[in-house]
């Protein structure tokens, strides 16, 4: 058991964000070999073999993903890299943008060319002003050198890519949200079916593909499918970029092979819990529901997590030690939902508010064992009930919250209730 | 939408009843149909579904999700939904609870209460209590977002509704949208330009709450002091469908009552503010005679003496007779008796005559424009004539029309045309038109709502013409006065050619095609008869003129020994030196002709929300529309003046009451055949007795009687919505309005589902030679309402005593059941 760089290979390297260096390095050899080696539905078959699957939260199977997308269409067809990375406690994008824009190019390359797509956006959000700048340099370094545009590789292959940045909204973060951002709208999330792989940008077939799953491409295409299929569980393969933040010593990005046991990136990647003992674990973002200390040997992959009450989402495992109130954690991660609202839909708009209103009322000492109850039922009115999972998300936290560790609340409560009695 | 995929329908079962919908039927829809009540707020049936305000939320059985809104999940086989289960009912009542969290509690004073979709749904479906303790978000109240339009964001439940008709339907420039996020979202223009959309008043009437309000309306009364009566907008020619709201005796409010073959349930606000200004200052009241000294007031039988003094010494045969082109049929059909067989003259002109154009004047079908593939705007401007022809435009656009745009036409329109080609270039556009359609179809970017942007308007006579080569539906809409291109151009048309061209002719007024049908006509008698041919009438009327009247040209400076005007004061100088000039109308300045031409005696005519009347559109559709209010002073119906004209010359015409004209023009115009009032069917009158007295004070209506508890948006209410449709009596123009083939009839699908839009199944077609008319009569005929012809009494004209049927106490007009539910 140890870090296993797959995806961040070449960022143990100097320079790789320069085209030149990173050639060198043995970048675009895995675009070379999709684009000259294997036909369109080969490469297809190449990534559903690798059993990767999309890194942005939903984990759903690439290769399937871009299946969908109808071959006989007579529309154009778009790739949109989804970088708008916003979940709290993520950081890999940021890190992947950062360090190898050309692995994502390359990535791009490789499911352009599955996919039969001749146009790509790379959506960076809003606030990574200098990525967009570092990869926007990137793209036309990999113009220059004929990797993009026309007939790339003497294939008769073209693709052009774009860079757009967005406006600052965490919704936008959610694909079809991002796709009205990127047409010039208000980043509304649209109504599915139908799913963008049918109608997309523009109402033509899209691929939104998250930034972490297109930079590992590369490398499953230079080792083969089935080296990185040997690395895993059974139904979650390879190796993931978690980043680790809270009460740990060395928080950051740690790439593991998925599978690997919680207590290993929290204990030997960040070097144990600070201020305290472990007390709750975010084991996937902002949206994943509270997993107590009792989980800290639970398997980093999509099924152990979800199988623990929680979900793998974004990789980010946020560590909580003992001198928290979880009714502060609730506290700060509703106010960032009901912030990131976008208003579209009546649940999400005035629940998350709501919620937060009750939450400070709680932490500010007006709180009342009512109030409890009217936290968890205007949770259930609101999960499931809204128009996109940003209102499930806003929940998440506070259910498990009072399921782990209602006594942080009712403490609250109950001082509180001393002091007026 | 070919019928195959109708006809294999998907079978799914809702609180245990099962029902079978066409493929992708919306749940909402399935409920309607079924009778079963589900809340919705952003929903609308003209809109594309969005999902925003989650109220119609339903429990659907085997879903990974099983909370499941109404509005946005289509019908799919097997489908088990649940309205009333507890986690449905829950869902529901959750939703309605966090729009009332913030919403503030001023019902009082809000002008939407008693008519406010949020409370009859919260009262009937939210939560009984409020648990919320915080404090409620605030706005400044009362912001004023364009001239008409005021914004209470405290109100705002964030529907969308507005935002999407601005966007979607009205296309407007300055279009409304939501600013800011989340919770802090409001409505406004993004550009902060005030929101004045020719057609703004339409996202008042779709508020659900009171958040959009009019200022026109504002204050001016409770939903529940309201008449609301059926009539037909005077502004224009399309004749949209409308409900007068009336306060005691006041019109205090428009708005429309959706008709799908006349409108969408949209008003342009040039129509809906139009009626308001029903009190002008000019208006007559009362019948005025020229003096040396200006006009005096007289009473009716001053003035008939005096009409009667007038004309003994006149040779009436030498008289001109010009009704004005908004004058309803009833009394343009006493205007013609009166010329033709009293007067014994031939000259009954229109004020716009339209003489050499009246065979192509053949109404073009709104369905025809909304689906053409090409339209071309010949230099006419759709504001002006017809406002709200361009949203038909706008939808032909979305899906996927070309628009072509000659002359000045792209400066009236909201959109950008395709190609916008110069005057002199429209011949070269009408060559294109004689050949056979190409095979290759040209096309450019479609208009769909805002791509505007994927393509520049091309200025190329050759680009114009090979979007028009490809297209085998053209739609041409110019002026009715334009005479190129000629009807020939398109009657003409080599069958072979595959292609279908019907020009939209716009007339000026409101009622052009029905006087003519009527026989305003100096060549054509009623129901556009030779004027040879009518024997029967003439047998009818006890004499008739048939020789044929002056043409325009030729009544250009002819002066007459009496000249009689109907509706307007504009034919002073066809006056003779000492010919007596009488005029009917509604309102008259007497400070303006003050030259010996001045009108000897006016006569003051009711308005059209004054007296029931019927009109025929721009596409041929006969219409009633109701008495709202009680005429001002001791003004009368045209028709009832027009027989009192006609009984000085002690021709009696028996007619006493409207039913009386219906009857004869029934009988005596061909294409009307059988016409009677109860071809209009519950539609004709005021929904329940008018308070007596008629004034404040007055008894308050029966409020059980109110057909819709929400009186705004009749149709959302959805199971009072068949019987909220507008009615009409169908006048088709024959062969002009062809069906699209391999297209459902948008009509027969929303047949399916339960809508009831239509009046014309099972009707009879009767054909008209002039106009080639033909009328369809409704289905089953309902008793008729009261009618409020007794309420001519007070001016004293005896002759008008009502017939014995309105004697009869005034009967409850009857409510189907699915409306008393919810008063």
């Amino acid at each position: 058991m140890a870090v296993k760089n797959v995806v961040l290979e070449y960022r143990q390297l100097d320079d790789m964000h320069k085209l030149e260096a990173y050639k060198k390095a043995g970048g675009y050899s895995g675009s070379e070999k999709a684009v000259t080696s294997f036909t369109p539905e080969g490469l297809i078959e190449e990534v559903k073999e690798s059993g990767l699957r999309g890194r942005g939260g939903a984990g759903f199977p690439t290769g399937l993903k871009w299946s969908f997308v109808p071959k006989d269409s007579p529309k154009p067809k778009y790739l949109c890299v989804n970088g708008d990375e916003s979940e709290p406690g993520t950081a890999k994008d940021r890190e992947l943008l950062t360090y190898l824009p050309h692995q994502l190019i390359e990535g791009i390359i490789i499911a352009g060319y599955a996919v039969g797509i001749s146009k790509a956006f790379i959506y960076i959000r809003g606030e990574m002003k200098e990525q967009a700048e570092i990869v926007s340099e990137a793209v036309q370094e990999a113009y220059d050198a004929g990797l993009l545009g026309k007939n790339i590789y003497n294939s008769g292959y073209d693709l052009d890519v774009v860079v757009h940045r967005g406006a600052g909204a965490y919704i936008c973060g959610e694909e079809s949200a991002l796709l009205n951002s990127l047409e010039g709208y208000r980043g509304f999330p649209r109504l599915k079916p139908p799913f963008p792989a049918v109608e997309g940008l523009y109402a033509c077939p899209t691929v939104v593909n998250n930034v972490e799953t297109l930079s590992t491409l590369p490398t499953i295409l230079r080792n083969g499918a089935e080296w990185y299929s040997s690395m895993g569980t059974e139904k979650s393969k390879g190796t993931r970029v978690f980043t680790l933040s809270g009460h740990v010593a060395k928080p950051g990005n740690y790439e593991l092979e998925l599978g690997t046991p919680m207590s290993y990136l929290i204990n030997e990647c960040g070097g144990g819990v600070t201020g305290g003992a472990l007390k709750a674990i975010i084991p996937g973002g902002a949206s994943a529901p509270l997993l107590t200390a009792e989980h800290i040997d639970v398997s980093l992959d999509f099924e152990a997590i979800a199988e623990a009450g929680s979900m793998a989402g974004s990789g980010a495992v946020v560590v909580i030690n003992d001198q928290t109130s979880i009714v502060d954690v609730c506290l700060n991660l509703d106010e960032f939902f009901q912030e990131e609202s976008c208003g579209k839909c009546s649940p999400c708009r005035e629940g998350t508010k709501w919620l937060m209103d009750i939450l400070h009322r709680i932490t500010e000492g007006h709180g009342t064992m009512e109030d409890l109850e009217t936290l968890l039922d205007v949770c259930d009115n609101l999960a499931g009930k809204s128009f996109c999972p940003l209102g499930d998300s806003a929940t998440s936290c506070i259910v498990s919250g009072l399921k782990y560790f209602r006594e942080d609340f009712e403490a609250l409560v109950k001082s509180v209730e001393k002091v007026g009695s | 939408m070919s019928t195959a995929t109708v006809e294999t329908g998907v079978t799914i079962t809702m609180d245990g009843v099962v029902g079978e919908f066409p493929k992708g039927t919306l749940l909402i829809e399935a409920a309607v149909q079924l009778g079963i009540e589900i809340p919705v707020y952003c929903y609308h049936p003209k809109m594309d579904p969005v999902g925003a305000c989650r109220v119609c939320v339903v429990e659907v059985e085997n879903q990974r999700r099983p909370i499941m809104t109404a509005c946005t999940t289509t019908v799919m086989e097997g489908m088990v939904v649940h309205t009333q289960s507890a986690a449905a009912k829950k869902a529901r009542e959750g939703v309605l609870e966090f729009l009332l969290i913030n919403h503030p509690l001023d019902c009082p004073v809000c002008d939407r209460a008693g008519e406010c979709d949020l409370q009859d749904f919260v009262l009937r479906h939210g939560p009984g209590t409020s648990r919320f303790k915080e404090k409620k978000r605030h706005f400044e109240k009362a912001k004023q977002i364009g001239d008409n339009i005021i914004l209470d964001r405290e109100r705002c439940i964030m529907c969308q509704r507005c935002v999407r008709f601005s966007h979607e339907i009205a296309r407007d420039s300055d279009a409304l949208a939501i600013v800011d996020r989340g919770t802090h979202s409001e409505i406004g223009t993004g550009s902060e330009a005030p929101y004045n959309s020719p057609f703004g008043g339409n996202v008042v009437e779709l508020c659900p709450v009171g958040a959009l309000t009019a200022k026109a309306y504002r204050f001016k009364s409770r939903p529940w002091e309201l008449q609301h009566f059926s009539t037909v907008c005077h502004g224009c020619s399309v004749g949209c469908n409308t409900t007068t709201d009336v306060r005691y005796d006041e019109v205090v409010r428009t708005r429309s009552r959706m008709n799908e073959q006349v409108d969408d349930g949209w008003l342009c606000d040039k129509g809906r503010y139009h009626d308001l200004n029903r009190r002008v200052e000019d208006r007559v009241t009362q019948p005025l005679r020229k003096t040396e000294d200006g006009y005096q007031e007289i009473s009716w039988d001053e003035a008939l003496s005096f009409y009667s003094e007038k004309t003994k010494g006149i040779n009436l045969k030498k008289s001109l007779v010009v009704v004005d082109n908004n004058v309803d049929n009833e009394s343009g059909y006493a205007a013609v008796r009166l010329a033709r067989s009293v007067y014994q003259t031939s000259n009954i002109h229109l004020v716009q005559p339209y003489l050499d154009r009246v065979e192509d004047l053949r109404g073009v079908s709104k369905s025809f424009v909304e689906s053409a593939e090409v339209l071309v705007v010949d230099s006419v401007s759709l504001a002006n004539l017809a406002p709200v022809v361009e949203l038909w435009l706008n939808k032909a656009l979305k899906q996927g029309a070309q628009l072509i745009t000659i002359g000045d036409a792209p400066k009236n329109l909201s959109c950008k045309p395709h190609a916008a080609i110069k005057d002199k270039e429209q011949a070269q556009l009408l060559e294109t038109l004689k050949q056979p359609v190409a095979s290759d179809k040209k096309t450019m970017w479609p208009i769909v709502y805002p791509w505007e942007s994927g393509f520049e308007t091309s200025n190329d006579i050759a680009v114009a013409q090979s979007l028009l080569s490809g297209a085998s539906k053209v739609c041409w809409l110019m002026e009715a006065e334009k005479e190129d291109p000629g009807p020939e151009l398109f009657t003409d048309l080599d069958d072979t050619l595959g292609r279908t061209v019907l020009a939209l002719r716009l007339t000026q007024g409101a009622n052009t095609l029905g006087l003519l049908e009527m026989g305003c006509h100096p060549y054509y008698g009623p129901g556009g008869t030779d004027l040879e041919k009518l024997d029967n009438l003439s047998q009818a009327w006890d004499g008739y003129n048939s020789e044929e009247g002056c043409t325009p040209d030729e009544l250009e400076g002819k002066k007459f020994d009496c000249v009689l005007e109907v509706g307007s004061c504009s034919q002073q100088s066809k006056v003779g030196k000492n010919g007596f000039y009488l005029v009917l109308t509604s309102s008259f300045n007497p400070e303006t002709p003050k030259t010996n031409q001045a009108p000897d005696l006016i006569l003051p005519m009711a308005h059209q929300l004054e007296h029931a009347h019927t009109t025929v559109n721009l596409s041929g559709y006969l219409q009633y529309s109701g008495m709202a209010t009680v005429p001002v002073g001791e003004s009368l119906s045209g028709w009832m003046i027009l027989t009192r004209l006609a009984e000085v010359h002690e021709s009696l015409w028996g007619w006493s009451n409207h039913q009386d004209v219906i009857l004869s023009m029934g009988k005596n115009i061909s294409s009307l055949e059988g016409l009677s009032l109860e071809d209009f069917s519950d539609q004709s009158s005021r929904h329940w007795s008018y308070p007596q007295g008629g004034a404040l004070g007055a008894p308050r209506p029966d409020l059980s009687a109110i057909p819709s508890a929400s009186g705004n948006t009749p149709y959302l209410n959805l199971p009072s919505f068949t019987s909220q449709v507008g009615k009409t009596g169908r006048l088709t123009y024959g062969d002009s309005v062809p069906t699209v083939p391999g297209q459902e009839d948008p009509r027969a699908l929303a047949q399916k589902l339960g809508f009831n839009m239509s009046s014309e199944e099972g009707g009879e077609e009767k054909n008209s030679d002039l106009l080639n008319l033909r009328v369809i009569q409704s289905g089953p005929i309902q008793p008729a309402g009261p009618s409020p012809a007794h309420r001519y009494h007070k001016v004293g004209v005896q002759a008008f005593e009502p017939a014995s049927q309105w004697d009869e106490p005034e009967v409850e007009p009857t409510l189907k059941e699915s409306e008393k539910g919810d008063s």
